[in-house]
């Protein structure tokens, strides 16, 4: 039998060219990344990236039709480009999930690399290229009759590439804006990450902010280091009046819950206005003997926080209650004509045109009484390509499950 | 309070799936036997059913506010996907495992009544919520399945009574798996969109996430393409059951993931 061995670089080409190159690929951009500064990567504006996207989309077409049969596009299109492609990336997005990303504490050749930010490097954004040129080539060649042979290919594999076309050709269209409600104050700017504003094509004003908080946990914390001690899983537990939990070895028992106090020289006394916080009155026991009891409280704007030492060792104190549920009452406006009051609250995004309105955050500090509400507000005009090769990924999801392999 | 009547609900189920599993179990030749097997399980998942439309007519809205409400969900979804599995693969295994993982649900929920009115955290009160967490619960088990299969593919490799059969289950496996985990991924990102306005935001949990897809979907590939290779796709599916597990538990540890908004911790 004749066996001659195929040379490196001598085509059909397989795997080895596929992984030497991916490698170059990623020393280049690794050598890009550090000459280039630091500056983050951003896509074209409009109308360049559609005129680039839809460039680059027909230009891949037409490559196809004139040179499918090349021995360069054939490897392109093949399965050992498309995994050499797919482990680069895997390989980068492991960096990413390994080094911490965005953090001050990055040193000087992480940061020049890029590796402290991988999705916004040239690493990622010439590894994202191959990916892409590897799938579009892959799907040109099996978009041809019959198509119902090759539908549930194409549903997962062009369901792929709209999603990553929708999200690098429309990344620069994306509009990201912060608008800061205030009580009976309207609002028309928003305002982006660098602190630019910009006029919205609505009015917006806070007529009520609303927020029912959950009542606060007991927990047990450290002495020294300050940390809540969370070896026991029934650690931090909500309080009632008349409860008692076990931690470790003590028990906690809360004789009094006063929801909302404020203090004065006597003591803590129920009050319901601003700047009140919850305090309990609890009695530690350990082996049905008293140890210690005392009062502890979260502490607001307007009473100190109080912790309940009970060795040397650890402390009994009350955590800062969490929202349960909150929300604002607005009343909109678009062009001084259509108006509408209605509310918004998380997982319940109000859609104005061709935006959409989240709540995102209140003035913690003031908690129940916070007068501003905090909006974000979202323009994603690429949207729908996207669902659409969600959707797309969910049949072909469908199909993988349904016919399992063959 | 109509939750007075779960029990009454959850107890018909609860032998309705303890009878019927075990029927289905010792039906081997026996086709009356499993028909009144599944015919039993259905009747535990109609029971399930009952209970959330009596409670969604009594609030007046979806129950999906509360721990205890979420918990009736996957009560419900865990047998019907379990069953609709083992009808279509004929694996008693994922049956057995559905409806036990039902009951833990449905057992917290008998014994934790203090979670009935128990507020989930605003930005877990969405449609989307139990669909997430479910099919990554079958997703896992089912790349779990296949993990065990390489891993016996590797002894019997070293031993060398290796049948590639056994590679051909794995793919199966692995197939359903990815589907489940592609269909996690992709409602978390709807969810995410509905929440907070961003589908991805590179949290680590979801960079995990996408790492683990990506590992099933480079062992598909090779499967694909060379078929006849053993220890090479041997490992990789072990390889890609860690940075599964490393993405399920093991970013509560690392040093990159502690910002991650769905690290478990207080």
């Amino acid at each position: 039998m004749d066996q001659s061995k195929r040379q490196l670089w001598q085509f059909p080409w397989r795997y080895k060219e596929g992984f030497i190159l991916t490698t170059g690929l990623w020393i280049v951009g690794l050598l890009i990344e550090s000459l280039s500064g630091h500056r983050s990567i951003r896509f074209p504006g409009w109308p360049f990236h559609i005129e680039m996207g839809f460039g680059i989309t027909v230009l891949l077409i037409i490559i196809h039709l004139l040179y499918k049969d090349s021995a360069l596009i054939k490897w392109l299109s093949s399965v050992p480009a498309s995994i050499s492609s797919i482990v680069l990336f895997t390989i980068l997005l492991l960096a990413m999930g390994l080094i911490p990303q965005q953090s001050v504490k990055s040193n000087g050749t992480i940061h020049i690399l890029g590796l402290d930010r991988i999705h916004n490097s040239w690493p990622f954004l010439l590894s994202t290229i191959m990916l892409f040129t590897s799938l579009s080539f892959t799907i040109l060649k099996r978009f041809k009759p019959p198509f119902k042979k090759n539908i549930f290919f194409l549903l997962n594999h062009l369901g792929l590439w709209l999603i990553i076309f929708a999200v690098s050709v429309g990344a620069s269209d994306t509009k990201d804006l912060f608008m800061q409600l205030e009580k009976n104050t309207t609002t028309i700017v928003g305002t982006d990450d660098q602190n630019q504003t910009y006029k919205m094509p609505f009015q917006m004003k806070l007529l009520d902010f609303s927020i029912q908080l959950f009542p606060p946990k007991i927990a047990l914390f450290d002495n020294y280091t300050g940390k809540i001690n969370v070896k026991d899983k029934r650690n931090l537990f909500l309080i009632k009046k008349n409860a008692s939990e076990k931690i470790l070895d003590w028990t906690i028992a809360i004789k009094e819950f006063i929801p909302s106090v404020k203090e004065d020289s006597s003591g803590y006394y129920a009050s319901n206005d601003t700047g009140s916080a919850p305090a309990a009155f609890v009695t530690v026991y350990q082996n049905e003997k008293q140890i210690t009891k005392g009062w502890i409280t979260s502490g607001g704007l307007k009473v100190k926080p109080k912790y309940l030492e009970i060795d040397n060792n650890y402390s009994i104190a009350m955590t800062i209650p969490e929202p349960e549920r909150y929300s604002s009452k607005i009343v909109y406006t678009i062009d001084k004509h259509h108006y509408d009051t209605t509310s918004i609250e998380v997982n319940n995004p109000l859609k104005i045109g061709s935006w959409k309105i989240y709540q995102m955050s209140y003035d913690k500090e003031k908690g129940q009484w916070s007068t501003i509400s905090i909006m974000e507000a979202i323009q994603d005009p690429w949207l729908p390509i996207i669902y659409a090769g969600i959707f797309m990924l969910f049949g072909g999801a469908s199909y993988l499950f349904w016919i399992g392999k063959n | 309070m109509i939750w007075v009547s779960y029990p009454i609900f959850s107890i018909i189920s609860t032998i309705a799936f303890i009878v019927g599993i075990s029927l289905i179990y010792a039906s081997i030749s026996k086709p009356l036997l499993r028909f009144a097997g599944e015919a039993l399980l259905i009747t535990g998942i109609i029971s399930n059913l009952s209970f959330i439309i009596i409670l969604w007519i009594y609030l007046n809205r979806p129950p999906l506010r509360t721990l205890g409400e979420t918990r009736l969900w996957y009560s419900f979804f865990l047998p019907l996907i379990g069953i609709i599995t083992y009808k279509r693969w004929n694996l008693k295994w994922f049956l057995l495992y559905s409806i036990g993982m039902s009951f833990i649900f449905l057992l917290l929920n008998l014994f934790k009544t203090e979670t009935y009115d128990q507020t989930l955290n605003p930005a877990l009160q969405s449609l989307w919520f139990v669909p997430h967490v479910i099919v990554y619960i079958f997703g896992y088990a089912l790349l779990a399945g296949s993990a065990l299969m390489a891993l016996n593919g590797i002894i019997r490799f070293r031993n060398n009574s290796f049948d590639i059969q056994l590679l051909k289950r794995a793919d199966n496996l692995v197939y359903m798996g990815f589907a489940f985990i592609t269909l996690g991924l992709l409602f978390g990102a709807l969810w995410a969109k509905e929440a907070w306005g961003h589908y991805w935001t590179w949290d680590p949990k979801e960079t995990w996430a996408f790492l683990t897809w990506l590992g099933y979907l480079i062992y598909i590939h090779i499967r694909w393409h060379l078929p006849k290779k053993i220890t090479a796709p041997l490992w990789m599916l072990a390889l890609a059951f860690v940075i599964l597990l490393v993405a399920w538990f093991g970013i509560n540890y690392l040093p990159s993931a502690q910002n991650s908004v769905h690290v478990y911790s207080n």
